[in-house]
């Protein structure tokens, strides 16, 4: 049942993500052929006449490529809030929540296809920006870069920096699952006591660090803080403790938003 | 024959608001029966506890035998009063969506009713009117071989010839032993299709009885009965 729950909740969201991805992509290209970067930068000689159509082109292709950027990452953000609010506490909740399928499935099925489109912008976005630059030699360059970043912070570094960022956007997708889910135990303002939670879950989250920095500060921070150069061992185990530390209150958001859901929906 | 349906002691409140009061209940197979009140008296919150979307503050409730949750879900096919279709779906893409999570879903039985209704199974549900929304609902709730149907105000936003479209509709697509609970307050148009009759009035069970004992025991109608126990 999870499949098909991952069927659909891919189908319904890849409707608003896909053609915006082709846009940044087409743009990119666009700008790329036209080059306007070199041509808005050049004054010289600019006269009135030599604002011409293909000027204003420049620009606007220039600028429509930046607001889809913004768009993609505001959309991501947006399309992870509405489709939890919409699909499983709004209307839709009634055809959703009387499927035979179990709650914890639907949540699961909303945060994996959320992850989805997060990596997807994410490399969308950043391989736009590598069709737009010109960057010669890009697969040495790249190889380059993550060489440095080898040297510097170990080659476990480079396994853990992306679990890293998957372990964080999971943690903040169920926090924003796990406000929603507080917000729709009130009969009113459910919108505003979402917010609402979602600060209290913040500042908790904040006091749970700050608990953890000093408990852990001899074992990990002090020595971190004091060498010049930090050593691998050290970014390892702060990393390590921090991915754990989010996983914990990931999980910690994940049960609330299920027990809500479970025991005390009221759809209205 | 076992009961299909079950409540011991059923109750729930929201806060201090009383919307069910120590209910029980025992509905068999077969049956169609009208679960008939005032606004406000508790009938939909009864059809959401059956359907796992409220949770009981008291007592419980059994569909053959289990509380509700994911077994019941797929031999409880239900309508409630909200639309709740994707807007962003073709009418042929919500009957893909049943057929895939309900196994006794039939999609020919579906397909020929859009069919009859002059549907386009191929229109998207963003261009259909409200009543046309309510009718696809019903055609899909209906295309289901479920055990028990709950159908909240099925018929309250349509017009009178679509209604009897689909008061037919119910009475030919439930099997001998399935039983189908229909809340409305527009009783007349609806009391030649009942068996039973269960008012319920501020949250408690006033009148639980066959259709037949009432016009022996009274000799009225269910509407006339009804205008007379729940007189303002």
């Amino acid at each position: 049942m999870l499949g098909k729950l991952l069927k659909y909740e891919t189908k319904a969201t890849a409707r608003s993500f896909l053609p915006v991805y082709i846009a940044i992509l087409l743009f990119a290209f666009i700008n790329r052929v036209i080059n306007p970067f070199e041509q808005v930068g050049d004054t010289t000689g600019v006269t009135i006449e030599g604002f011409s159509f293909l000027n204003m082109m420049r620009i606007a292709s220039v600028v429509i490529y930046f607001a889809l950027i913004v768009a993609t990452i505001a959309m991501t953000f947006v399309i992870i809030i509405q489709r939890f609010y919409k699909n499983l506490l709004g209307d839709e909740g009634y055809l959703m929540f009387t499927l035979p399928v179990k709650t914890w499935q639907h949540i699961i099925s909303k945060l994996l296809v959320s992850l989805l489109w997060t990596i997807l912008s994410f490399i969308v976005i950043v391989s736009s920006v590598l069709v737009l630059i010109r960057v010669d030699n890009l697969f040495g360059e790249i190889v380059r870069i993550i060489g440095e970043g080898r040297r510097f912070f170990g080659d476990v570094f480079l396994i853990l920096a992306p679990i890293s960022s998957l372990i964080g956007s999971t943690y903040f997708i169920l926090t924003v699952y796990n406000a929603l889910s507080i917000g729709h135990l009130f009969t009113k303002h459910r919108i505003l006591a979402s917010f609402g939670a979602y600060i209290g879950i913040y500042i908790f989250t904040q006091i749970v660090l700050t608990i953890f920095i000093f408990a852990t500060a001899n074992a990990i921070f002090q020595p971190l803080a004091q060498s010049d150069l930090p050593i691998h061992a050290q970014i390892l185990t702060l990393m390590i403790s921090m991915m754990v530390l989010y996983s914990l209150l990931g999980a910690a958001n994940f049960a609330s938003a299920n027990i809500i859901l479970n025991r005390k929906l009221n759809l209205e | 024959m076992s009961n299909l349906l079950e409540c011991k002691n059923l109750t729930k409140t929201f806060g201090s608001t009383i919307a069910l009061w120590d209910v029980n209940l025992e509905i068999g197979h077969g049956r169609i029966i009208g679960l008939l009140g005032p606004n406000a008296s508790g009938k939909t919150t009864f059809i959401k506890l059956c359907n796992d979307l409220l949770t009981p503050t008291k007592g419980e409730i059994l569909i053959g035998g289990d509380r509700p949750g994911i077994r019941t879900k797929g031999v409880v096919s239900y309508l409630p009063e909200k639309t709740y279709l994707n807007d962003w779906m073709r009418a042929s893409d919500i009957i893909e969506f049943f057929k895939d999570f309900y196994e006794d879903f039939n999609p020919a039985k579906a397909y020929d009713m859009l069919g009859k209704l002059n549907i386009n199974p191929k229109d998207r549900l963003k261009t259909m009117s409200k009543g046309t929304k309510e009718k696809v609902q019903l055609i899909l709730v209906m295309s289901r071989e479920a055990k028990l149907y709950l159908l909240d105000e099925p018929i309250g936003g349509v017009d009178p010839a679509a209604r009897d479209y689909i008061l037919n509709t119910i009475l030919s697509n439930y099997s001998e032993d399935a039983t189908v609970i229909i809340s409305t307050h527009l009783i007349s148009d609806i009391e030649k299709i009942l068996d039973d009759i269960i008012f319920i009035k501020e949250g408690q069970v006033v009148m639980n009885k066959t259709v037949d004992e009432i016009r022996e025991e009274s000799g009225k109608s269910v509407d006339a009965l009804f205008r007379e126990v729940f007189k303002c």
